[in-house]
């Protein structure tokens, strides 16, 4: 498992899935500041994490887990890479596996990325633009706490597109999907269901209903473990024809 | 002689079209084996069969005896495979590549040099695979082939899309594999000319079916010859060898053309025939005794 693995590190390796996991919790640490600067009365550091944080879960997340398992698996899908992977004499399970991680590893990586971005962005904010101010201070801790349970409930929605991506040969399929499911998220928000939708789930995070939110994460991590099993069982039987 | 490859009744459909049907493919250890038939002929659906890339309807194939459907991972280990398209890592360095199947089949780390310097890659291995030419691209598939050492090499159409020099670059490279590495070759071509200068053995495939197999030798030495003759009195020499119990006939250029079962006796006999001719007073300017090429034996049994 861990030449699988090493190997899907190895070719990651100048590739634009790289470049996406930069330049994706950059871009939201971008806009956040450049709104902060934007403000004439003052905000509280905690709101200000908070805000780039359902920035990040409700838009930018959803979409670059869209385009980051696309690209993942367009590396084998372009090149017509899988007929040369699955003939060898490894088990198959074990390369989807290897490329599951390597996206949930990504996608912590972003999240990380993020927290330390968004106070940096903060006071760059500050600096560059005088009138900016954040008051108190961040508070790491708590930014932390609340993108791992964003981080946690993502999983299904990683799930769901990985296996999309893997499936279907174009990117077009996985894509559409994707986008598709971002935006139905706008309208499932207004819906108490709604938290359940996959592309939704980590935004219960901010979620006022702890009650409600607690579930919704726990389906999103346990339902996106349990189908990540589901896809290599059947990703694993499936003809290259 | 053990068998490299040995397949039974291999059958596979799609939908209703039948791509492969009822193969029974026998590829000797250390031959090269030449795959060959028209585009569509079912070629590749029998190499992903013999790889395990799709599962047959009925009938089974065995890599050095290990069953393909049930043994998939002992069969693969004894293979090497360049499956259609040179498919690479563009954005990688040809040794790059390498390094990823050298992982995934946890061999030495020395692997790597050896298969470059066998297909002669070594010189490129540090340029990323996007600025490699299509022959580049095609030895660097042949290199990961051979990591790992396999007893078996599976190559689809390894000459596709090559220039002149680039096919006969890889042509020197199959045939010295065998002698070089001790593997088994079997390789696929749709270009019958381009698999008769390298292999010892030649199967045919036609519309799914495997309508010919057979060592290159057997091939043509089992087959009819084709004897002319340029005299100046073409009538006569037909009499001739009619009175020989060999049939022939004046062909539209003035030579007799004696062909079919009764060229081998024709071939067998040409001295007796020069001293007849010669005997009965016919001015002989020219015999000309020809080899069947395999395309014509493969042209005839498409024909049966």
């Amino acid at each position: 498992m861990l030449a699988a693995f090493h190997a899907e590190i190895l070719k990651l390796r100048r590739s634009l899935a790289l470049l996406l996991c930069a330049a994706a919790p950059f871009m939201v640490a971008l806009l956040a500041g450049a709104m902060l600067m934007n403000r004439d009365d003052p905000a509280p550091w905690a709101m200000f994490q908070v805000n780039c944080a359902a920035l990040w879960s409700f838009f930018m997340l959803p979409m670059t887990v869209t385009a980051l398992t696309v690209l993942v698996a367009q590396l084998e899908h372009g090149p017509r890479f899988w007929n040369h992977l699955l003939a060898l004499p490894v088990p198959r399970w074990r390369l989807y596996a290897a490329k599951a991680a390597v996206v949930i590893l990504l996608v912590a990586a972003m999240m990380t990325a993020l927290w330390l971005l968004v106070p940096a962005a903060g006071y760059a904010a500050e600096a560059l633009a005088p009138g900016t101010q954040l008051t108190g201070a961040p508070d790491l801790a708590a930014s932390a706490r609340l993108l791992a349970t964003m981080f946690a409930g993502s999983v299904l929605l990683i799930a769901i597109q990985l296996w999309a991506a893997l499936h279907f040969k174009s990117f077009v399929p996985p894509l559409v999907l994707g986008i598709g499911g971002t935006f139905a998220s706008v309208v499932a928000a207004g819906a108490r269901q709604g938290a359940y939708f996959p592309w939704m789930i980590p935004t219960n995070a901010l979620a006022a209903d702890p009650a409600l939110a607690s579930r919704a994460i726990a389906v999103g991590c346990a339902g996106g473990l349990v189908l990540l099993l589901v896809m290599l069982a059947a990703m694993s039987r499936r003809e290259m024809v | 002689m053990e068998l490299a490859i040995s397949c039974r009744g291999l059958t596979r459909s799609f939908g209703r079209q039948r791509a492969v049907e009822d193969v029974d493919l026998e590829v000797p250890e250390r031959a090269v084996y030449g795959f060959v038939g028209r585009n569509g002929a079912g070629k590749t659906t029998t190499i992903r069969l013999l790889l395990g890339l799709l599962r047959p309807d009925s009938g089974s194939a065995r890599i050095f005896g290990h069953d393909v459907a049930r043994e998939r991972r002992a069969a693969a280990r004894t293979i090497g495979a360049l499956v259609e398209t040179p498919s690479h890592y563009d954005h990688l360095t040809g040794r790059e590549n390498l390094e990823i199947s050298r992982r995934l089949l946890g061999v030495a780390r020395g692997e790597v040099d050896r298969a470059l310097a066998i297909t002669d890659m070594a010189y490129a291995a540090g340029r990323r695979v996007g600025a490699y030419s299509l022959g580049m691209r095609q030895r660097l598939g042949v290199a990961r082939a051979l990591l790992g050492r396999p007893k078996l090499l599976i190559l689809d159409e390894p000459t596709n899309g090559l220039d002149p020099e680039g096919i006969c670059d890889m042509r020197a490279l199959i045939a010295g594999l065998p002698e070089a590495e001790g593997v088994t070759i079997l390789v696929s071509s749709h270009v019958l000319a381009e698999v008769e200068q390298t292999a010892t053995h030649i199967g045919l495939m036609h519309a799914g079916r495997l309508l010919v197999q057979a060592p290159v030798e057997d091939l043509k030495s089992g087959q009819a010859k084709r004897v002319a003759f340029r005299v100046d009195r073409p009538a006569a020499l037909v009499e001739l060898l009619a009175g020989m119990g060999i049939q022939a006939e004046v062909g539209a250029d003035g030579r007799v053309a004696v062909t079919g079962p009764a060229a081998d006796r024709a071939a067998r006999n040409v001295a007796r025939i020069n001293a007849c001719m010669v005997e009965r007073g016919l001015a002989v300017s020219g015999i000309e005794v020809a080899e069947a090429s395999l395309e014509e034996i493969f042209m005839t049994a498409i024909a049966a």
